[in-house]
């Protein structure tokens, strides 16, 4: 009887492996898993790394979501992105500081007059300019952020203000939250006659619902003047003055990583891991595309590139601006643009006709062959001359983006206009049919009528959010 | 087990390792390897290029947070030595003490903010292209700004940056800032109404060389050169910066 017969198959091999290893085995198997197991530990640095990138896009995604929520009054949907931990705060301007999330939750409530946006009200709050760092241990981050503000009660008031948010974050269960907010108040001044003329003081505490705690940072808004902190140093010198700087620990913080000495898993283990991470990739810089991509459509818009402006688009394209209908495909968004400039294209002397598209929030499915984003329009237009005076406009887009060929394009783009109104007295007295600027009949019609009724400040309305609540994952804040 | 048994097994296993081919399968295994650490070295080089994406508009943002309260040396501090600052019609200074020096001009005698001054420097919109090699960086970003003195004047401006960043030891820096006039204009015209016409080089400071890119700002019509050809068509016949180079070639081409 043969051995092999005896002992079976599997015997025999595990006692070659056992003789093989004893006797030191091929110089080639030792190598291989020696190199099997540093791979491992790139694999590790790569996913460490990839769930850090994903981290700043769900922050970035969270303190954009606040900005929309805030713009509508959504207190419910602000306050269920905090954290609930006995040390979530929120401090805005002159509040002082709430502490926990019902006391916030119910600050935010009180500060902005009740749940909901109101016909009459403008409420607007860009959330700019963001600053993220996560710290490397994936759990908590720091963001500075800049708000512009427009606030309106049509008719009776029109307001700017400005300063930037210091905030800090925290991951819960995987899901990322704010722990603390703090808004430092650079100016508010009404709109005519503007910041150097009637700059208006902080507002003190709300008297009928003090805070847990005094200010943290006693100050006056401008004229006055304060520099608040920024929660990272230097990034080129890693100079921290003192004041202007306030950072708690120096140095990456990456803990060394050891390494590996036998391979946990297989070679095919590893290409799966690889694969899963090469994916996670994929869809961050699917964002990072369809950011360039949108920025492009703002920069070639205010020149009135139209060429370019259609070449963004996919050939089943759409475009939908305020009341414009709906324009399908190259030829006719083609026509529409070429409509709005005198059939002209290219920078036009004398027109101004900026658009900034401002404060992301961009969901790639989970294929990566289709995407949403929402976007904030900030708009000024003119004619140059002494009898004109020009336009500021806001709204926000809700588009939809494809991939063809390894290429994003706009699928589709509809801007929700919230007001155009004249330079002069700004949104004051906002005439919501400013919008009808926008609306067909130049002598070009659109293949569909509107997708929405949608009427303009004083009016209401809320651009339906293409994404859920990014902490509780519900849909309260969809219309 | 037997002395016996034990050697008849290490001469079936011999037998059967080389039934199965060890010495191959070892080399399979170690080519396997290999194919799978350039793939992922080839991930590492593709996931550092979006963490330099992230750095690059937490810096493009910095910037703007930095110059919103006249901190004028980090400012200057963001610049790679070889530093290069051109703003509106100001001229091109050369070298990070140049830069230091044209920034600290900004507010003459006075770094930080000042009582009754506001310098809201808005850093906008940033479309973010990095070399495949990792080690440049080109930004177009919108600037917005809001100016104040207190009782005195009030002012809006507005440009475009194209600007140039390279990564030294690992540490991305500002390699050439250019910031182009769309337009400035006091609070109480408005940019329609009236709008400043190239503002030129300082008397006080003039610069290493004059204005790369001759143009005039709104109402004349004028395109800032783009750094990047059309991220869909691929189109690049508009609008070329005499200086323009093709580094940015897109998937459509």
């Amino acid at each position: 009887m043969r051995l092999t017969q005896t002992l079976g198959a599997g015997s025999v091999a595990a006692l070659c492996a056992l003789l093989l290893a004893s006797a030191g085995g091929t110089q080639e198997a030792g190598e291989a898993a020696a190199r099997l197991a540093a791979l491992e530990a790139e694999l590790a640095t790569l996913e460490r790394d990839v769930g850090l990138l994903e981290d700043t896009k769900a922050i970035k995604r969270l303190q954009r979501a606040y900005g929309y929520y805030v713009d509508k009054k959504l207190s419910r949907e602000i306050g269920a992105l905090f954290a609930d931990a006995p040390d979530t705060t929120a401090e805005l301007g002159g509040s002082g500081v709430y502490v926990g999330r019902a006391r916030v939750a119910e600050f935010y409530d009180r500060i902005i007059g009740g749940e909901g946006l109101k016909r009459g009200e403008l409420y607007n709050h860009m959330i700019l300019q963001g600053v993220v760092h996560v710290a490397p241990d994936g759990r908590t981050a720091k963001g500075r952020w800049r708000a512009l503000i427009q606030i309106g009660q049509h008719g009776a008031s029109a307001v700017w203000a400005e300063g930037p948010y210091e905030n800090e974050y925290v991951k819960e269960n995987g899901v990322w939250k704010f722990s603390k907010v703090h808004w430092y108040m650079t100016f508010a001044a009404p709109y005519s006659p503007g910041w150097h003329k009637a700059p208006q003081p902080m507002e003190p505490p709300l008297a009928d619902f003090p805070p847990d705690r005094p200010p943290t940072a006693v100050y006056a808004a401008y004229p006055g003047v304060h520099q608040p902190p920024y929660h990272y140093a230097n990034p080129v010198s890693g100079r921290c003055e003192p004041g202007v700087c306030a950072v708690e620990t120096k140095g990456t913080g990456i803990a060394a990583r050891s390494p590996a000495e036998s391979p946990s898993g297989t070679v095919e283990d590893a290409r799966s891991r690889l694969t899963a991470v090469q994916a996670r990739a994929e869809r961050i810089a699917d964002v990072n595309a369809i950011q360039n991509l949108q920025g492009s459509y703002g920069y070639y818009t205010d020149k009135m590139l139209w060429d370019e402006v259609v070449d963004l688009f996919a050939d089943d394209g759409t475009i939908e601006i305020g009341p414009s209908g709906v324009y399908v495909g190259k030829d006719s968004i083609r026509r529409y643009l070429l409509s709005s400039s005198g059939g002209k294209q290219g920078p036009l002397e004398g027109v101004l006709n900026d658009h900034f598209q401002l404060q992301p929030i961009v969901t790639v499915a989970d294929d990566g062959m289709t995407a949403k984003g929402r976007w904030r329009l900030f708009l000024m237009t003119g004619v140059s001359g002494e009898g004109s005076g020009g336009n500021w406009g806001e709204g926000v887009y809700e588009n939809e983006y494809v991939k063809e060929n390894g290429v994003w394009k706009i699928g589709k783009l509809h801007w929700f206009a919230s007001f155009v109104a004249p330079y002069e007295g700004g949104w004051l007295d906002a005439d919501p049919k400013a919008i009808d600027a926008y609306a067909a009949g130049r002598g070009v019609m659109p293949d569909r009528p509107s997708s929405v009724a949608h009427e303009p400040y004083p009016g209401v309305s809320v651009p339906p959010f293409h994404y859920l609540n990014p902490v509780t994952g519900q849909t309260g804040a969809r219309q | 087990m037997s002395r016996t048994t034990l050697g008849l097994a290490v001469v079936s296993c011999a037998l059967a390792c080389a039934a199965c081919g060890s010495r191959g399968g070892d080399a399979e295994a170690l080519a396997a390897v290999a194919e799978l650490e350039n793939a992922v070295a080839e991930a590492k080089r593709e996931v550092q290029l979006l963490r330099d994406v992230d750095e690059l508009e937490n810096l493009a943002s910095i910037y703007g947070h930095y110059v919103d309260k006249s901190r004028h040396d980090d400012v200057a501090d963001l610049f790679a030595p070889e530093g290069v600052v051109e703003i509106l019609g100001r001229g091109v200074f050369i070298g990070q003490d140049r830069v230091r020096e044209y920034m600290r001009n900004l507010t003459p005698g006075n770094v930080g903010p000042r009582e009754g001054s506001l310098f809201n420097h808005m850093h906008l919109q940033p479309v973010v292209h990095v070399s495949p090699d990792g080690d440049t960086a080109h930004v177009r970003s919108r600037l917005f700004v809001m100016f104040g003195i207190m009782n005195t004047n009030a002012q809006w401006g507005d440009g475009i940056y194209e600007n140039v960043f390279v990564k030294q030891d690992g540490i991305w820096k500002l390699d050439y800032l250019h910031g182009y006039q769309t337009f400035y204009t006091n609070y109480e015209d408005g940019w329609a109404k009236r709008a400043s016409a190239i503002f030129a080089p300082y008397e006080r400071l003039p610069p290493d060389r004059p204005q790369s890119v001759p143009y005039a700002p709104y109402p004349a019509a004028f395109v800032p050169p783009f750094h990047y050809r059309n991220p869909v068509s691929g189109r690049a016949d508009h609008y070329k910066d005499p200086t323009w180079q093709d580094t940015q070639p897109t998937a459509a081409q």
